[in-house]
């Protein structure tokens, strides 16, 4: 097995993760409070992942990132080499591709909140952020924890936005898929079973404890 | 308690709805310390858009809100405070407490932390308001009675400058709904707190306004002292939203074998006691028109405990009856037939007695 290309999806995944909820929650909070009127546009930008080709978008990451665009010549001028075929390239890609996984389930949770409570909250003294931090965070638990665990394992499990952007590095972007591709094209099918096989396991087991989570197995269900 | 002058709430808000409803309501009210308006209506009137209004939870299209000396909102100069800086707490008619803090975090919730004193004020509105052993359990775990309890506290507790309360007793249960506005009423006196008290409930109205505005399709029809508009209603959509009995303010001076007796003016009136009232108390007699008889002279032994002598001074045709009002010291009306009229030969002027059974005497007391 190709333990470094495990190890390897295992920190993108868990960055990924990371990211997406210091930046997810904002957006899913725009989402759901905002006013404004165009923001099913947002919606739709932030849904797009789900039914584009990953080909596709990791095109664009590419181009946006890579010499021919300011942002990834800043980059470049900043930290010394480019963005593409690095770990980082990777992250950007990844926190892309994943974005509708978490910000999805954290807005779907965020608007459950009965808004008396908000009103109540405001009311009593409390500010419109307070108020998210005391009342509508710990209400939407389930829904962080969900959307962490599923951009955790889309990330473990993408393939074609990895090839377009990071290409196939050993220890710097080739990740658990592509190895098992790898695997294949060398008619090592014996390795290519061994990983697919955990990699099914792991997202097996992923998806039943989300599941059981949206069943209130383990958390009991708020009034 | 605090007996400065009294804070004038002001309010004139119109809104547009796309159901089609319309706000246009304008409130001018002298609250005192601890005073209570009631916003009385039927439903659909607007009161609840009103008080949410007052609470800066909705935005008028235009108007003014005022509390004071503080503009809370005035769309003509872009003014616009939001709740948090308004200090009128909110509570809703079905309880909304956080689900995820227990009893004793949710009351502490609104209560800022740098606050002097914040403890013991507390602890007085949880002694008040019996919450003080709810402390360790959830709002789930609670009764209705409780979490109501809960919420006022957790309202209070914030030392709001103005408490809005919409329908908060609407959904308990009678014995309990009694308790809480008796203790609600000694809360808002102990704290000298000011409250507007939405209600379709008429008993509720007399039981804990001090004033009334009767609100009817969008608009505040009337305004004023709760027994004054019950007597004197402005027009006949205020008297029917307000009902058609004639409502008495008078005092308790005797108790006893089932009945009340109850001093209005120089009269006594004679009540069945429905519900335990105590020598002194404050109440109001209701009277329904159809319960009041008309005698023109001495029935001799008659069942109805109250003999009212008093001189006729309108009579109004109502569809198949007539309406004869009597002046027997404080107006009372009653619906008779026109047959009845004509055999008694009453016309204004005429010396009659108004006859009530005690068992059709409705007394409200004030809590």
């Amino acid at each position: 097995m190709d333990w470094s290309a495990l190890w390897l999806s295992v920190r993108l995944a868990s960055a990924t993760s990371a990211a997406l909820l210091v930046g997810g929650v904002p957006v899913a909070y725009w989402i759901v409070f905002s006013p404004r009127r165009w923001k099913y546009i947002v919606e739709a930008i932030v849904a797009l992942p789900l039914v584009l080709p990953p080909t596709v978008l990791g095109f664009y990451v590419l181009v946006a990132i890579g010499p021919l665009s300011p942002v990834g010549r800043a980059y470049a001028r900043v930290v010394g080499h480019g963005l593409p075929f690095t770990f980082e390239g990777l992250l950007v890609a990844s926190v892309l591709y994943s974005l509708p996984f978490a910000v999805q389930p954290f807005s779907t949770e965020f608007a459950a909140v009965d808004r008396r409570l908000l009103e109540a909250s405001w009311s009593l003294g409390v500010s419109r952020a307070a108020t998210f931090r005391r009342v509508v965070l710990p209400l939407s638990v389930r829904g962080l924890v969900t959307g962490i665990v599923l951009s955790f394992a889309h990330t473990l499990g993408e393939f074609g936005v990895v090839l377009m952007v990071g290409g196939n590095l050993p220890g710097a972007t080739r990740t658990v898929s592509i190895s098992i591709y790898d695997a294949v094209q060398s008619l090592d099918y014996a390795a290519a079973s061994r990983t697919s096989l955990l990699l099914l396991a792991v997202s097996f087991a992923i998806l039943t404890s989300v599941y059981a989570l949206q069943r209130s197995v383990w958390i009991k269900p708020r009034l | 308690m605090d007996q400065a002058a009294p804070v004038t709430l002001h309010v004139q808000a119109a809104q547009r709805f796309s159901g089609g409803f319309t706000l246009a309501a304008s409130l001018d009210a002298a609250l005192h310390a601890g005073a209570m308006l009631v916003l009385f209506g039927p439903s659909g009137a607007g009161k609840t858009t009103m008080l949410r209004q007052i609470a800066g939870l909705d935005r008028p299209d235009e108007g003014v809100v005022r509390f004071g000396p503080d503009v809370w909102c005035d769309t003509a100069r872009s003014i616009w405070r939001p709740p948090q800086s308004r200090r009128a707490a909110v509570v809703f008619q079905e309880p909304s407490l956080f689900p995820h803090l227990t009893v004793r975090d949710n009351i502490r919730y609104g209560v800022r932390a740098q606050s002097e004193n914040a403890g013991d004020d507390v602890a007085a509105i949880e002694a008040m308001l019996g919450t003080a052993d709810l402390g360790n359990r959830h709002p789930r775990a609670l009764s209705g009675g409780e979490a109501q309890r809960v919420e006022l506290a957790r309202a209070l507790a914030t030392r709001p400058r103005l408490l809005l309360l919409d329908e908060p007793f609407a959904s308990l249960d009678a014995p309990t709904r009694l308790r809480l506005r008796r203790d609600v009423r000694a809360l808002l006196q102990a704290t000298a707190t000011p409250a507007v008290l939405v209600t379709h409930d008429r008993t509720e109205a007399l039981a804990m306004g001090d004033l009334i505005a009767v609100m009817i399709d969008g608009r505040v029809r009337q305004l004023g002292a709760v027994a004054d508009v019950f007597t004197r209603p402005a027009d006949a959509a205020v008297a029917a939203a307000l009902g058609v009995e004639a409502v008495l303010p008078g005092r308790v001076v005797g108790v006893g074998d089932g009945l009340v007796e109850v001093s209005i003016g120089d009269l006594v009136l004679h009540a069945a006691e429905r519900e335990p009232v105590v020598r002194g108390a404050d109440v109001y007699a209701c009277i329904r028109a159809e319960d009041v008889t008309i005698e023109t002279r001495s029935a001799g032994q008659a069942s109805a405990r109250n003999h009212l002598a008093g001189r006729i001074v309108g009579i109004a045709p109502e569809g198949p009856v007539d309406r004869v009002t009597v002046d027997c010291g404080f107006a009372i009306d009653a619906l008779i037939t026109r047959r009845s009229r004509e055999e008694l030969q009453l016309s204004p002027g005429a010396r009659v007695t108004a006859a009530v059974k005690a068992t059709a005497i409705h007394l409200v007391p004030r809590v």
